[in-house]
């Protein structure tokens, strides 16, 4: 018996077969089946769910459905969990195209109650499972499938299983299989959804999801959602790659002006611009609890650097503070310990080292009782890059570092293996022992070229490969050695370029004196932009909060456009390094022709 | 001597697995501190092991780069590729950082083959091919000289950027504060009342 329910929002709605009555008073009703906004749905179809706030629609399956005595109607929904969703807890299962996993087991998550408002349309889920009970779907009905599922995933123990119970959150399990009418009524229903849904099979390019969007604008919110729905599920056949990535950014343009004018409509639409990704709800929430972590850490390096008008110049001094403090502490674990000594120095602003000195001593003391955890190798490479810019002098501040060592007790056995290096190649620069070794082969080792060396000069050395890095030839190595003298080292020149020393592959093995670039002072960096402070107090920690931790950039933010720039110059550069090296490649295979012997 | 190569092997081994699962970033600002990258990183995984690769070659101007070592391969691959998808960014705004996988060139502690010898020869003045392998090394030192020519350029781009885009900040701020301003002191409410205009949103 029909049963007229009030119009909502002029979207059609009739009540189908009663079920019975329950609840408080026998006002509740339940119902079997329902039609709204031209679909019929009965029990057990699966349908997608637009959650408030969510960009994609979940599906689910609806289990029970009902109307209260305040005349809200509600469906319970049993979920189904996109392989994203639970992609940690994949491991190496590889899923299907269109393969979606059903929930099970006792936990959250597993299925919601939802007003049957938030239904955005009907979705055909077949179950391809294997086993007995389940009607086997025809190759036909696989391919006309919205989504297919054979596996399930439990809440509580996080586990893929695709064996199915006798029955699933309270549902007798042939609910869960495919029911007998199941299929020639969702293929009905495809047709009538006229080809909005059909579009994405064929896989649309991005002008014609802008299109439906577009399409879409004056059309009923409820109209809406499926459109977006259906670019929803565009993206996640053309999948999380380069491409959803590049149609992210062209949405944006197209999908903000629909979108803002939905907002004054309804309320459960979807308030930014379509993007698949719920990691970055996830990465967000994840971001603040480590905001709360680093908060703590960062707030003293955040204190530091506030100290005046945050312009980047001020970040560098102390930022070159920081290095030189650390010359010295040598059991810093983190830099809060070199920024709780910049506060204390920083008042003076001197570079007097012994003053210095005596203030690392007090912070590494303070630093041993703060608890941070870094590896200790990451000790020395701390110091290593410290110690680039620094000028010379490093001898007598050795002196007093191995004093203040001695008073904490750290382990320096890793340490002291690469500290030397770098603090040996500043001394050797100077003491002109130090030679930059080129055209060698990416792939030797350090110990190699040392071999090498005392093979072809017969004289000792020490070697380090450089190592490589964005802007390193691919084909060439390179090399630091240090000889043991400077006659060692200028004759070593000499003998390379009065002869030519021959690596396999007709390299000759070019030598030049000491480190090619000055280590710079100031360091600096491009694109870390910050807003001159003249407001108040308040406004300055958030400001300072956002700058000290790491966040992904969503799209609808000026920082995404900017992002987007500097993505496009890290591209770019990216090919100028691949199209020089291509070059260079080019012309030493053009030299090597000339070779004549062999 | 069996037993050295067979330990070489292992180290190799461990080696490439360790490549596997590391990451290479650069583009991080001098300010990023491998607490800060424990913490970004272990969104996507636990984190074993943080290394700074120094760069001695050129101008210390460049990014810093770091080598993140991830718990296993799938870990540095979905750091990647979510990396690739949503800008990333680390102890400050806009610029991204950027993810690649890591090389066996990267690491400098490379398992060494303990029989392995690099062949060489001399040549002298008096050999045939003495002025190729004297015009290979002007080349090879050309090719240097190059290489850092790019990077210059390449570091003028992105100072140039940066002050396009601090310039666009600061109009879109002033922007944003000079409505603030107008919406506080109530001026816009008078306005409204003049023209007659519903103030609603």
């Amino acid at each position: 018996m029909p049963h007229l329910a009030r119009t909502d929002n002029e979207v059609e709605f009739l009540w189908g077969k009663k079920r019975g009555v329950g609840g408080k008073n026998r006002g509740v009703r339940f119902y079997e089946s329902f039609t709204y906004d031209g679909d019929e749905y009965s029990l057990y179809d699966c349908a997608y769910f637009y959650k408030e706030g969510m960009k994609e629609p979940y599906i689910g399956k609806i289990v029970k459905i009902w109307e209260q005595p305040d005349r809200k109607k509600k469906v319970k929904a049993l979920w189904f969990f996109h392989p994203m969703e639970i992609r940690n807890w994949l491991n190496d299962y590889q899923p299907l195209e269109k393969e979606i996993f059903l929930a099970t087991g006792e936990g959250k998550g597993i299925s919601n109650i939802n007003p049957l408002e938030a239904i955005a349309g009907k979705c055909n889920v077949v179950c391809s499972s294997t086993d007995q009970r389940n009607p086997q779907p025809s190759e036909e009905e696989l391919k006309m499938a919205d989504y297919i599922f054979h596996c399930t995933f439990d809440v509580g123990t996080l586990n893929i299983s695709d064996k199915i119970g006798d029955s699933v959150a309270g549902i007798e399990v042939s609910f869960i299989f495919n029911q007998k009418g199941q299929i020639a009524k969702s293929a009905t229903a495809d047709v009538r959804a006229n080809g909005k849904l059909k579009i994405e099979n064929n896989g649309t390019t991005v002008s014609e999801k802008d299109q439906i969007l577009s399409d879409k604008l004056d059309d009923r919110p409820l109209k809406k959602m499926k459109a977006t729905v259906a670019s929803a599920k565009v993206k996640d056949d053309i999948g999380l790659g380069e491409s959803a990535y590049n149609s992210n950014k062209e949405d944006v343009k197209p999908s903000n002006p629909p979108d803002s004018s939905e907002e004054k409509t309804k309320t459960r639409i979807v308030k930014d611009s379509v993007c698949p990704e719920k990691e970055t709800s996830k990465l967000k929430v994840d971001d603040t609890r480590a905001q709360k972590l680093s908060c703590n850490s960062d707030a003293v390096d955040g204190k530091a650097s506030n100290e005046k008008a945050k312009t980047r110049i001020v970040k560098d001094s102390v930022c070159l503070e920081k290095e030189t403090l650390k010359l010295k502490v040598d059991d810093t674990r983190a830099r809060l310990s070199c920024n709780s000594d910049a506060v204390d120095g920083q008042a003076s602003h001197k570079k007097e080292k012994t003053r210095i000195a005596e203030d690392s001593v007090k912070g590494s003391v303070k630093v041993k009782k703060t608890d941070e955890q870094s590896s200790r190798p990451s000790n020395g490479t701390l110091l290593k890059s410290s110690l680039d810019r620094l000028p010379s002098k490093t001898e007598k501040l050795l002196n007093q570092t191995s004093e203040v060592a001695k008073k904490q007790e750290i382990d320096k056995s890793n340490w002291f293996k690469q500290e030397p290096w770098e603090d040996k190649m500043k001394t050797a620069a100077e003491e002109g022992t130090l030679v930059l070794l080129q055209n060698l082969d990416p792939s030797n080792t350090s110990k190699d070229v040392e071999d090498l060396i005392s093979r072809a000069f017969q004289k000792k050395c020490d070697a380090r490969m450089v190592r490589w890095t964005t802007f390193s030839s691919p084909y060439s190595g390179r090399a630091f050695a240090i000889f043991k003298s400077k006659k060692d080292a200028a004759e070593a020149l000499m003998k390379l370029e009065k002869h030519s020393l021959i690596l396999p592959n007709k390299r000759p093995l070019v030598g030049s004196q000491g480190l090619q670039g000055m280590p710079e002072l100031h360091r600096k960096f491009f694109g870390h932009l910050f807003i001159d402070k003249f407001r108040p107090v308040m406004q300055r920690e958030e400001m300072k909060k956002a700058v000290s931790t790491s966040h992904c950039s969503q799209p609808n933010t000026i920082e995404y456009e900017m992002a987007m720039d500097w993505e496009f110059l890290q591209e770019k550069s990216k090919e100028q390094w691949k199209a020089l090296n291509k070059g260079h490649e080019n012309e030493v295979k053009q030299l090597k022709k000339h070779w004549k012997m062999k | 001597m069996a037993t050295s190569s067979e330990t070489f092997e292992k180290e190799c081994a461990e080696f490439e697995a360790k490549v596997k699962r590391t990451v290479f970033v650069d583009n991080l600002s001098p300010q990023v501190t491998k607490k800060v990258i424990e913490t970004a990183f272990s969104q996507f995984g636990t984190v074993l092991f943080i290394e700074l690769i120094s760069n001695h070659i050129e101008s210390n101007s460049t990014p810093m780069c770091y080598l993140v070592e991830m718990e296993n391969p799938n870990q540095a691959r979905s750091v990647i590729e979510d990396t690739r998808n949503l800008p990333f960014m680390i102890c400050g705004m806009p610029r991204p950082i950027r993810v690649q996988k890591a090389k066996a060139e990267m690491f400098g502690d490379r398992p060494h083959a303990p029989d392995r010898k690099i062949p060489f020869h001399w040549i002298g003045p008096n050999d045939a091919d003495f002025e190729v392998a004297q015009e290979m090394k002007r080349l090879v030192k050309r090719q240097t000289a190059e290489a850092s020519l790019l990077l210059k350029m390449q570091m003028v781009e992105e100072r140039k950027l940066a002050e396009k885009h601090d310039v666009m900040l600061k109009s879109n701020y002033q922007k944003y504060q000079m409505i603030e301003d107008i919406l506080n002191d109530g001026s816009l409410r008078r306005l409204a009342r003049q023209y007659k205009i519903n103030l609603s949103d």
